[in-house]
């Protein structure tokens, strides 16, 4: 970061390592989504209407902190023909 | 170097003061006339023990969106009114709730919060408080912005340095 005030500096360094990588993994899958999304030009609103889901349940996806199931990343990997995340081999 | 833009209320004085300022974007605070302490210090300091779990996942949201995504409105739940920026950070394993003015993608003003245990933040007196007072900074900005008194430069809040404002 190029400022940061000393607190916030202190604060993040106390984060659990396993926390930091639990909510990137989240934000990471998140922001994928929302690109494919993006992408295919489909509002939140047609997406969660096509998935046969609620528009909150949708929202609760998009915004970051969501902790997904395998099952629930496939299912939306599958709909929409792109990974939200991948296997490194 | 850490900005610092100082206004005036009604009922009380506070400035804003820049916590962290990346490439993709600015975090700033709201801090009070005679406190030491920013609110957003105060709040990490009050949940870093009893929730400290919940906190550390508010703080890590935060970090991702300054180092990688900006402020965007999708990680964000509307709070206050429909025409002001106020907003929550919330997460979905906790009650845990951290009140911001979200100004747009790339600048977030981070006040309070606290444990959300009613239904609607109004029936806490304490949190209505923190949500009131990041409405009347939503009202500052947007007045100070209109008059050119302070600027939006990409990421950050820019021109008045140890200026008043007056509500």
């Amino acid at each position: 970061m190029n400022r940061v005030a000393p607190f916030f500096t202190e604060a993040l360094a106390n984060i659990p390592p396993d926390i930091k990588k639990q909510v990137d993994l989240s934000m990471g899958v998140s922001d994928r989504l929302a690109d494919i999304l993006k992408q295919k030009n489909m509002t939140q609103k047609d997406f969660a209407k096509a998935m046969g889901k609620t528009q909150a349940e949708v929202c609760r996806w998009l915004g970051g902190t969501h902790n997904f199931t395998f099952s629930t990343i496939a299912k939306i990997s599958a709909f929409l023909g792109e990974d939200l995340i991948t296997i490194v081999k | 170097m850490h900005k610092e833009i100082l206004y005036t209320t009604n009922m009380a004085k506070a400035r804003i003061q820049e916590v962290a300022q990346t490439d993709k974007a600015g975090l700033f605070t709201i801090c009070f006339e005679g406190e030491s302490y920013s609110e957003f210090q105060k709040f990490i300091v009050e949940h870093s023990d009893a929730y400290s779990k919940d906190l550390n996942i508010i703080l890590s949201a935060i970090q991702h969106m300054l180092n990688t995504s900006g402020m965007l409105e999708r990680y964000f739940r509307p709070e206050g009114k429909m025409s002001d920026g106020v907003c929550a950070l919330p997460i979905e394993t906790s009650k845990l709730r951290l009140y911001c003015v979200r100004v747009n993608d790339n600048i977030l003003i981070a006040g309070n919060g606290g444990v959300k245990n009613t239904a609607r933040y109004e029936q806490n007196e304490k949190l209505n408080g923190y949500v009131i007072s990041l409405q009347k900074l939503d009202k500052a900005i947007k007045v100070a912005l209109k008059k050119g008194t302070i600027t939006i430069e990409g990421k950050t809040i820019e021109g008045i340095d140890n200026k008043n404002f007056d509500l």
